[in-house]
């Protein structure tokens, strides 16, 4: 069973509620914002493996190569660009499909690893901890992200996903059992809660909302449930004091009384579990 | 001269920020570049004046001709994208491999259309941005996309305010390149602290310069003291710090600019923050009134 936190709009809480959660379901945490990876800062785990990640990019052979240009022509994402007497590669537009390669007659093209970023596992209070990590300056997320997923085995996941409603998230949720989405009752937030619904509705996904810096009656993302009918399951209330422990890195539920809230989110997640399951 | 507001970690307040300085920089062409989660327009924009779908991306299709279910596609695809010669368009990128290879042409590349760029009327000016479609790849082009359009729209504007998407992906890759000058907000907390380094680090890769400003940082005083470390050692200028001010969150609940609140804390921070922006602005070589 895999659960996909995700939210449309970033700093929404995506990473307090999944960390919390995963702290009071006792499951593994899988951080999948790869660009900006978060929850190993509150959970502190004990990293006991890590791996990197890389990608196979073309290397051309110009001693074998008779500069048809037959890979530039193929290539659909404008990573190789060629004259009649050289071939120039442009790493960071390569989505190593392998297609130049395939279609080089002169078995010019070797392809070798490139180093993307890694992944790490660890744990914290008895359970898994999984981070992914883009080196910054490389575009593409998505062979971080699949390096994780990879390693899923249908034990209890909670996947801390990116924000936004692009190819990262779509990667991020994908094959998941559920989507909890995070929103905020704001305008900012109910327009980003939209699209990442939309992401959740291309990818089949069951769904429930939780309110974050809830106000009460949130009248904003309540009407927007009641139109799509997705169900809220958990309010999370507005405070500054939830604000300050998130930011020295704290856990919430180490706090009496967010810890119940967490517990009673948690039992609502069971119950979604057992329904779509 | 052209201006990104970044910062790795979503929901810092870019957009608050940048829709402030929109306004007090009279800016005459602003882009929206959170392509995937774009709210810059709910505050600015006052009527659209021009929308066009934009292809982005390709995709596999399956041709009406039979498939004889050789399985060559399946063994090549890369991502895991085609089974049955059924193209999975929640997976593929595109690439071709799979037309390339089939012995029976059932396959070929089409535009995917990635999303919708329009063109915004504001009160100062005119704003760029898109409406991408759900999931899409790509988010990079469309970035690219409608930063053309921008500056096909105003080929000569003195300010061009860009507000960045999260993270350090393609689109904010997208985003950074050929900018003079990108404003990094960072929040005071650990996780802020983190992403903020990691932003600093692509844009030096970029060579693009860097100012950074603390957004609430009198929420963790420690973590916003740590981030004026990380700016004296980098020699990043430290443009700014807004306090938190329930004001913020009560104009963002009525989709208000916090300007409209021009006594509370935050503008009176954001006053500052504009004027120290303005003379680094000029500095670069950048006019602006």
């Amino acid at each position: 069973m895999n659960i996909a936190v995700l939210s449309g709009k970033g700093g929404t809480g995506k990473t307090t509620v999944a960390v919390n959660l995963a702290r009071v379901l006792h499951c593994r945490y899988v951080d999948s914002d790869v660009e900006a990876p978060n929850g190993f800062l509150f959970l502190q785990p004990d990293i006991q493996d890590k791996a990197d990640v890389s990608v196979q990019i073309p290397q051309i052979d110009e001693q074998r190569c008779n500069y048809c240009l037959a890979c530039v022509k193929h290539c659909q994402f404008n990573a190789l660009f060629g004259t009649d007497s050289s071939i120039v590669f442009f790493e960071k537009l390569c989505h190593s499909c392998g297609l130049c390669s395939l279609v080089c007659k002169q078995n010019a093209i070797k392809e070798v690893p490139r180093r993307v970023g890694y992944v790490e596992f660890g744990s914290s209070a008895g359970a898994e901890c999984w981070q992914g990590v883009l080196i910054p300056g490389e575009p593409v997320t998505g062979p971080v992200i699949d390096a994780l997923k990879a390693r899923l085995d249908g034990d209890l996941s909670i996947i801390d996903c990116p924000p936004g409603s692009s190819c990262s998230v779509v990667a991020a949720a994908d094959k998941t059992d559920l989507a909890l989405l995070v929103t905020e009752p704001t305008p900012f937030g109910v327009h980003d809660l939209h699209m990442a619904v939309q992401v959740t509705e291309k990818l089949n996904l069951p769904r429930a909302i939780i309110i974050n810096r809830s106000e009460g009656q949130d009248a904003i993302i309540q009407d927007y449930a009641n139109a799509t009918g997705i169900p809220i399951i958990g309010r999370l209330p507005f405070s500054l004091e939830a604000a300050q422990i998130v930011s020295r890195g704290e856990l919430l539920v180490d706090k009496e009384e967010w810890r119940q809230r967490f517990q009673n989110l948690a039992e609502a997640v069971r119950e979604l579990i057992a329904c779509t399951s | 001269m052209h201006l990104l507001i970044v910062s790795g970690k979503g929901g810092t307040g870019k957009t608050t920020l940048a829709a402030a300085l929109a306004q007090l920089s009279g800016s005459e062409m602003v882009i929206d570049c959170d392509v995937e989660a774009s709210n810059l327009h709910l505050l600015l924009a006052e009527n659209d004046l021009q929308r066009q779908q934009f292809s982005g991306a390709k995709i596999a299709k399956e041709q009406a001709n039979d498939c004889r279910r050789c399985g060559l596609c399946t063994d090549y695809c890369r991502f895991g994208a085609i089974h049955d010669g059924q193209v999975d368009s929640n997976l593929c990128e595109g690439c071709g491999v799979c037309v390339y290879v089939c012995p029976e042409n059932h396959l070929v590349l089409t535009d995917m259309v990635t999303g919708t760029c329009v063109l915004s009327q504001t009160s100062n000016g005119l704003m760029s941005r898109a409406e991408m479609e759900p999931g899409a790849e790509g988010s990079g082009k469309l970035v690219t996309e409608i930063r053309r359009q921008g500056r096909l729209a105003v080929p000569n504007a003195q300010l061009t305010l860009l507000d960045g998407p999260p993270g350090l992906g393609c689109a904010v890759i997208a985003s950074m390149t050929g900018c003079q000058l990108a404003l990094v907000v960072a929040e005071a907390s650990l996780a802020g602290l983190s992403d903020a380094r990691r932003i600093l680090a692509l844009l030096k890769q970029m060579e693009v310069e860097a100012l950074l400003c603390i957004n609430r940082y009198d929420i963790n005083l420690e973590a916003s003291l740590e981030i004026e470390q990380l700016c004296d050692q980098q020699q990043i200028p430290l443009v700014g710090k807004i306090p938190h001010d329930p004001m913020v969150r009560r104009a963002q609940r009525h989709n208000q600019s916090v300007l409209e609140y021009p006594t509370s804390p935050a503008a009176q921070a954001i006053f500052a923050l504009w004027k120290e922006l303005r003379s680094r602005i000029a500095k670069q070589g950048g006019s602006i009134e």
